[in-house]
């Protein structure tokens, strides 16, 4: 069934005339049942590579002719598989199969490659100004901020601002991917994954969480849960899958949008087994993260249910407090002392 | 009689005042119908926008405000999409014109306030804040918030946007503080959540400010200036948000500890702490980390016990690399957050890998076992990994023999009950293999360290080991297939590298080693000289990261150093750098340590051709780096024994000794120096201290048999010449220690 369905989808594209590409992008993501397809074929690409010739590669290069074309929808279905690709590959290679999945290695590097380089062929490279409060934007001035916006490094990021900014890339084109470029490379698909996560659909997202899941968690022992037994019964463990800390910080920057976006049980579930993960490898940078989003949910839990993106509505308290709030100190308290007036020289005489 | 009333009314001019009192009066009871009829007759929707007082404004805002609310509790009876659609845009514009009527009526009050302040000219400089707090009321405040609410429950992510955008671009005024304060957050939320990527387009404001400059006398003014900061992109405009929210909810902060304002304490600590939790959700992934340390270093003032603000920022610090520091923070977050497994981890792990102080790293090992076995947390295995793992490096820095074997039973001990817990862990097996290798148990070391790699084959620092292995086994060329292999995987290694030099000086003679060291200075090049340009703003002394930085995570360490030397030569680095004309190399030192060890091999290398000329020189670059590494002393001693200069050569070695008194191969040398001196009884008491710190080196006990034989000792000299066979059997081509400590 599911093969028929692939097939069906492969011959169609490739039936495609250049004109017809655009209503045909436009079309591609409804069709459920391809993409569960999809899936399916990657979730248990060895027995469809045995049922039927090549049908994993075959659907690697036309998921590689998607990405290469001009239709910026066609780009996102591929990109929808991104991360089951990630985890079908990198968990290939931590059993050391990595010979059965040459098809999904080509393609990640060709991705990698696609978007290293721009259209006119130049190191892609994207960057940012860091604002600092000591310049005034659209939205402050700096004295109503003070003395915040008038530290040192303040002024400093001002002086820099415009000189030094926040860098991703620019990368560098691959040949083929070593154990040492693996995991940077699988991060940096997943940054592109990214910048276009506010366009996938719902089951996606899913989808995403509960690979996530598989990633950060494959190999160890979940509290309560059983070692699964093959039938030999011999308890089966399965290998870990290194990860890097830039890895699972990109991954929880799909998962917090998941979270408002997606299913946000799911996603949760996955940011707490990022969380244990970071903890047990000791990555710092990985745990504040994680430590924001655990925290940030649970100091108000009460009122995310009915609103939006969680976003809270805060009125300020009601003015009873007022009476009281004349003898509370707050960092508002401590003013600069005006001088009163000029200075006046005295003259000797 | 009704009529007439309102008739008279008209020509009073009293009743648009009457109508729109009576709407709110009727919202209060809850006739929400009868209060949408009264805003109906007195006509609200068509007021012409022009300039109107104080008092008005305030009243029209309110009733727009009320109008909205109301018409959000009825909802249009019949399911016509139209209706629907009409209504929605309805309740959505009262909200709208409301929210710019209560900013430019907050702005009014403002301007009114400061003219009759300056008229009375009395300023007060009490520290107490002066603001006489004007208020807009929850109606009003509501109707601000509630507007782009409706936007993005209706699904309109991009109106949504602009009217946060619009609101938070009105000058701020007293009365806005607070909402600001909740606006900010919020735009920054939705931006974070909804908006990204692809979908995001940056705010216009220069331009459209430039277009309406005389708008509408019902909009609030907005900020404009000659040189604004202007949001290009997403990253930019959440950060830049997300600052001023964090600055005004650090204005708000209650400092006070008593219990009467522990409420609105613990408001705006939660207010702050969502701002920061945003800031590190942005931040951590550009590795701006330092940025958010600011921001909380910040917070303390107002965050006392509070664990949160207090771990993320030992989790900040450990991440900037500042390690002391962090370490004493992390045990603050210890005392809070007592049952807590993570923060005692975390200070072990600080003290092994970046204090190079194995005994504190174990104690705090401990207390982490103690807590995970009365409170689990799932980190059972890593608390006896991390106790073997103090341990085993206590053991390689301690001399005593007796309390040698009591850490390396400690720390095998240990990771037995790591490995029985966690059967799955590659790093317990590597450091079981590394702890039999040290013990020069080579065949046991082989198999731990072969189900490591099977665990995990691409384990760089097990491949390393497993090289040493072999090379011990005097299997060369299986070690250098296994060199080829890896290097082939990791092109990028140093330390690899340093590996396949010593083993080419072996196997195939200095030529190649040579060509190998070369290569390495190119590869220095390639991974480290940019970042030496990059960094000159790096102003940390060179003395503080010669211990830290040399075994720091992501870089190719060669040579991990004890405690003692690093603090001696931090020292004698502080006082020369006083004294004489030394300067640090700009830029991270890391990196240019790195380089000194690369010239020190080359010199070794040059020594062993016999090219004396060429070995100076390369020490000399070395020096340039850093002059007083024992390792230089010790090369250079190397050099003066090469030209039978055997007094210089002894005092250099004595150098190298005084800053590293557990550095063997000065040990050895200066053994072999007081031997060729004449100085029989020095040389064997030199040679048993390095056979003290090693038992496990050949040279040691070659030079001791040496020695014992001209002392006419024959017997024991034998003793020493057959241990030194003995332990050449297990004798790496460098010493396992070399491979620095790994957590990966």
């Amino acid at each position: 069934m599911t093969e028929e369905t692939i097939r069906e989808w492969l011959a169609d594209y490739a039936a495609l005339g250049p004109d017809e590409l655009h209503t045909y992008a436009s079309t591609v993501h409804h069709n459920t049942q391809v993409i569960n397809a999809v899936f399916a074929v990657l979730d248990d690409r060895v027995k469809y590579n045995e049922v039927s010739n090549h049908l994993v590669d075959n659907v690697c290069t036309t998921l590689f002719g998607f990405y290469r074309s001009k239709e910026i929808e066609l780009k996102r279905f591929t990109l929808v598989f991104l991360p089951t690709l990630i985890y079908v590959y990198l968990n290939a290679v931590a059993h050391g199969e990595k010979k059965t999945c040459r098809g999904i290695e080509a393609l990640l590097v060709g991705l990698y490659n696609l978007e290293a380089v721009d259209e006119s062929c130049q190191a892609q490279n994207i960057s940012f100004r860091l604002p600092s409060l000591a310049q005034a934007s659209l939205y402050h001035e700096p004295m109503s901020l003070a003395p915040a916006s008038l530290t040192e490094s303040a002024l400093r990021r001002l002086e820099e601002c415009n000189t030094k900014l926040v860098r991703w890339g620019p990368l560098t084109q691959l040949e083929k991917i070593i154990p040492q470029n693996r995991l940077t490379v699988m991060t940096a698909l997943l940054f592109i994954y990214n910048q276009h996560i506010s366009c996938f659909q719902k089951h996606s997202l899913e989808q995403l969480c509960k690979v996530v899941s598989k990633l950060v968690t494959q190999g160890f022992n979940k509290p309560g849960k059983r070692i699964s037994y093959s039938s030999t019964d011999v308890p089966r463990v399965l290998p870990r899958i290194p990860v890097s800390s830039q890895l699972l910080l990109e991954i929880l920057h799909c998962l917090y949008f998941s979270v408002f976006n997606g299913d946000s049980v799911l996603a949760l579930q996955a940011v707490e087994e990022v969380h244990h993960r970071a903890c047990y490898q000791g990555y710092t940078d990985v745990m504040l993260v994680t430590n924001a989003i655990k925290n940030n949910r649970a100091s108000r839990s009460g009122q995310i249910t009915d609103n939006p993106m969680g976003i809270s509505l805060a009125i300020s308290p009601a003015t009873t407090t007022n009476t009281v709030s004349k003898s509370m100190i707050t960092n508002a308290s401590f003013r600069t002392k005006k001088l009163p007036g000029e200075l006046y020289r005295y003259e000797w005489d | 009689m009704r009529l007439f009333e309102i008739h008279t009314g008209f020509e009073a001019g009293v009743a648009l005042d009457a109508h729109l009192l009576l709407g709110k009066l009727h919202y209060a009871t809850g006739h929400f119908e009868e209060s949408l009829r009264h805003f109906m007759e007195a006509d609200l929707q068509s007021l012409t926008e022009k300039p109107l007082p104080s008092r008005s404004l305030k009243i029209v805002a309110e009733s727009y405000a009320v109008k909205g609310l109301s018409l959000e509790k009825v909802p249009p009876s019949s399911t016509s999409k139209y209706k629907h659609v009409e209504w929605e845009e309805q309740m959505v514009r009262s909200f709208e014109l409301a929210g710019d009527l209560t900013l430019l009526y907050l702005q009014e009050q403002d301007k009114l306030l400061q003219q009759n302040s300056t008229n009375t000219g009395t300023g007060t400089y009490s520290p107490q804040p002066t603001v006489p707090s004007i208020h807009m009321g929850p109606i009003l405040e509501t109707a601000l918030q509630r507007a782009p609410l409706l936007h993005i429950l209706g699904g309109r992510l991009p109106a949504a946007v602009n009217r946060y955008r619009n609101m938070l671009q009105a000058v701020e005024s007293s009365g806005t503080h607070s909402l600001r304060l909740t606006l900010t957050r919020q735009l920054a939320e939705v931006l974070l959540r909804g908006y990204t990527g692809t979908k995001y387009t940056p705010p216009n404001g220069d331009t459209k400010s430039k277009k309406t400059a005389s708008p509408s006398p019902w909009k609030p003014q907005a900020y404009v200036g000659p040189n604004l900061f202007i949001p290009r992109n997403e990253c930019e405009e959440i950060i830049l948000l997300l600052l001023i929210s964090d600055a005004m909810a650090g204005r708000e902060a209650v400092l006070s500890q008593s219990p009467e304002f522990k409420e609105a304490r613990i408001r705006a600590l939660s207010n702050a702490t969502a701002v920061y939790d945003l800031l590190t959700i942005v931040l951590a992934r550009w590795n701006q980390i330092s940025l958010l340390h600011e921001s909380l270093e910040r917070a303390l003032k107002f965050s006392y016990e509070e664990p949160h603000i207090w771990f993320q920022r030992a989790l900040c610090l450990e991440n900037m690399g500042q390690y002391g520091l962090a370490l004493t923070v992390t045990k603050e977050v210890a005392r809070m957050l007592n049952t807590k497994v993570m923060p005692c981890l975390l200070a072990a792990k600080i003290c092994f890998q970046h204090l190079n102080d194995a005994y504190e790293g174990i104690e705090w090992s401990e207390m982490a076992l103690q807590r995970e076995l009365s409170n689990p947390q799932g980190l059972l295995s890593r608390c006896y990994l991390y106790i073997g793992i103090g341990n085993h490096y206590a053991a390689v820095t301690t001399h005593l023999k007796n309390n040698k074997l009591t850490y390396n039973n400690a720390a095998m001990e240990a990771l037995n009950k790591a490995q029985q817990v966690d059967p799955n862990d590659h790093l317990i097996e590597y450091y079981i293999a590394m702890i039999c290798s040290c013990r020069g148990q080579i065949l046991e070391a082989m198999t731990h360290i072969k189900s490591a790699l099977k665990l995990c084959p691409e384990h760089a620092p097990s491949l390393h080991l497993m090289i040493l292995l072999l090379t011990a086994q005097k299997q060369y060329a299986e070690a250098s297939a296994l060199l080829h292999s890896s290097l082939s995987d990791f092109p990028d290694s140093l330390d690899l590298h340093y590996v396949k030099a010593h083993l080419e000086l072996q196997v195939q003679g200095g030529d190649a080693a040579l060509l190998t060291a070369k290569n390495m200075l190119i590869l220095w090049k390639v991974l480290h000289e940019e970042q030496t340009l990059a960094d000159v703003g790096d102003n940390k002394s060179v003395f503080q990261l010669y211990t830290s930085e040399m075994s720091d995570k992501d870089s190719s360490s060669i040579h991990a150093h004890s405690l003692a030397a690093s603090k001696v030569e931090q020292a004698l680095s502080e006082v020369a750098s006083s004294l004489s004309t030394f300067t640090p190399k700009p830029g991270p030192q890391r990196a240019w340590l790195l380089q000194l060890q690369i010239w020190l091999l080359l010199a070794e290398l040059y020594l062993s051709m016999d090219q004396i000329t060429s070995a100076a020189a390369c020490i000399q670059e070395a020096t340039n780096i850093y002059p007083l590494s024992h390792h230089i002393m010790y090369t250079r001693g190397l050099v003066h024994e090469k030209k039978n200069e055997f007094i210089e050569a002894r005092q250099c070695f004595q150098n190298a000794i005084s800053i590293n008194p557990s550095h063997v191969k000065s040990l050895q040398h200066l053994g072999l120096m007081y031997h060729y001196l004449g100085n029989q009884r020095m040389a064997e008491k030199t040679l048993r201290d390095a056979a003290r710190i090693d038992p496990y080196s050949p040279t040691t006990w070659f030079n001791l048999g040496k020695v014992l034989e001209s002392l006419g000792d024959h017997t024991r000299a034998s003793d020493c010449m057959a241990t030194a066979l003995q332990v050449e059997t297990v004798n790496p081509i460098l010493p396992y220690t070399s491979i620095s400590i790994t957590f990966e």
